[in-house]
C-alpha cells in the first residue's frame, strides 16, 4: 500500500478515475478534496469520533441528572428498580453485547473482502438489535398495565403497600411520588436509548442492502466501519444504563 | 488486486474479538450476581466499575481505539475527560453541599 502523495491536486480533481488505472487501484473512492484515500478515511474517521463525543455529552447529561436525583431519593430509586424485570434486562445485555460482537466481526468481513460473510453479520446484527427492542417494548408494556408512567395515570399503591411476601418496605407517600423521578429518567434515557437503536438499525438496513450488491468489500468501507462505531456506542451507553437503572439494590 | 488502503491493522483479529466478547458476558453476569450480595455503597461501586471496564474494552478492541492515530486517540480522551470534568465538579458541589445516599 504505497503511501504516496498524488502528483497534484488538480489532477486528482480533474480526473480521479482516470488516474486510478495507472497509480493503484482504489482511487475511484477517492473525493477529489483530498490527497490520499488514508487521509480521506482518517477525515471521515475523526468526524464520526466528533459527533460521537457529542453524543456521549447529551447521554452525560442524562446520567448525571440520574446520579443527582439517586442521591436524593435513594430509596425511591431501590423501589422503582426493583419493578424493572431483572431477567429482560440481563437478557437484553446479552443481546446488545452479542450485536456489538457480529458488529464488529461484519468490518472485519469486509477488510477481508468476505460479501457473504459481510451481509449475513449485518442481517444478524439487525435481528438482534430487533430482538432487543422487542423485549424492551414489552417491558415498556407491563409499565404502562401497572401505571408506572409518570404522570396523571400514575400509581404508587405497590410503593406504599407493597404486595406481601415482596419483601419490599412501604415507602411514605411523599417518598413514594418521588419514585415518578425514577420512572421518568427511566423512559427519558431508555427511550433515548431506544431511538438511536431505532436510527442504527435503519442505517444497518441500508449497510446489508448496499453490501448485498458488492460496495464495502472492494477495500474502502468508511461509512460501514463508521456506522460500527455508532452500533458500539449504543452498547456502551446500555453498558452503564443496565447497572444503573436495574441494578439499585437488588439484594433487599 | 493489491493490498486494502484502508488501515495498516493486522488481519486476524477474529480470536480477539471472541475473546473480548467472552470477558464482556463474563463481566455481565458477574455484574448481576455482584447486586445480589449486600455490600451498601459498595455495591452501586462494583457495577460502575464493572461498566467501565466493559466501555474501555469495547472502546480499545471494537471501536478500534488501539489502532487509531495519537490525535484520534487524543481527541476521543480530551472528550471522555471533559464529560469527567462535568461529573466530578458537579458531583463534588453535592457531596459538600447536599449529599444523600447510594
Amino acid at each position: 500500500m504505497a503511501e504516496h502523495a498524488l502528483p497534484s491536486t488538480i489532477a486528482v480533481a480533474d480526473a480521479p478515475a482516470a488516474h486510478a488505472d495507472h497509480a493503484h487501484g482504489h482511487d475511484p473512492y477517492l473525493r477529489h478534496h483530498f490527497e490520499t484515500i488514508e487521509q480521506q478515511h482518517e477525515a471521515s474517521s475523526f468526524g464520526m469520533w466528533l459527533f460521537l463525543l457529542t453524543e456521549f455529552m447529551l447521554f452525560g447529561g442524562m446520567f448525571m441528572a440520574y446520579m443527582v436525583y439517586r442521591n436524593w431519593y435513594y430509596p425511591a430509586f431501590a423501589a422503582g428498580s426493583q419493578q424493572l424485570n431483572l431477567t429482560f434486562g440481563t437478557v437484553n445485555t446479552l443481546i446488545l453485547i452479542t450485536s456489538s460482537v457480529t458488529m464488529a466481526l461484519a468490518v472485519h468481513a469486509a477488510r477481508v473482502r468476505k460479501q457473504g460473510t459481510l451481509v449475513r453479520l449485518l442481517i444478524t446484527t439487525i435481528v438482534l438489535g430487533v430482538v432487543f427492542l422487542g423485549i424492551k417494548a414489552n417491558e415498556y408494556k407491563e409499565k404502562y398495565d401497572k401505571h408506572h408512567i409518570p404522570g396523571a395515570n400514575f400509581s404508587i399503591e405497590e410503593f406504599t403497600h407493597p404486595p406481601a411476601g415482596s419483601g419490599e418496605k412501604p415507602l411514605p407517600v411523599d417518598l413514594a411520588e418521588k419514585t415518578q423521578v425514577y420512572f421518568s429518567l427511566y423512559f427519558a434515557m431508555t427511550g433515548m436509548h431506544a431511538l438511536h437503536m431505532i436510527i442504527g438499525l435503519g442505517l444497518l438496513t441500508f449497510l446489508a442492502f448496499r453490501a448485498s450488491q458488492g460496495a464495502y468489500t472492494q477495500g474502502y468501507f468508511s461509512s460501514l466501519e463508521n456506522i460500527g462505531l455508532y452500533w458500539h456506542f449504543i452498547d456502551i451507553v446500555w453498558t452503564f444504563l443496565f447497572p444503573l437503572l436495574y441494578l439499585v439494590n437488588r439484594h433487599s | 488486486m493489491s493490498e486494502p488502503t484502508q488501515h495498516a491493522e493486522p488481519v486476524t483479529e477474529v480470536p480477539t474479538y471472541l475473546i473480548v466478547f467472552a470477558t464482556l458476558i463474563v463481566l455481565t453476569l458477574l455484574s448481576v450476581g455482584s447486586s445480589f450480595i449486600p455490600m451498601g455503597v459498595g455495591n452501586a461501586a462494583v457495577v460502575l466499575l464493572i461498566a467501565l471496564t466493559k466501555t474501555l474494552l469495547t472502546l480499545w478492541f471494537f471501536m478500534h481505539v488501539r489502532y487509531a492515530s495519537r490525535i484520534m486517540q487524543l481527541t476521543i480522551g480530551a472528550g471522555v475527560i471533559t464529560l469527567g470534568i462535568m461529573f466530578v465538579m458537579t458531583l463534588a458541589d453535592y457531596v459538600s453541599r447536599s449529599w444523600g445516599s447510594w
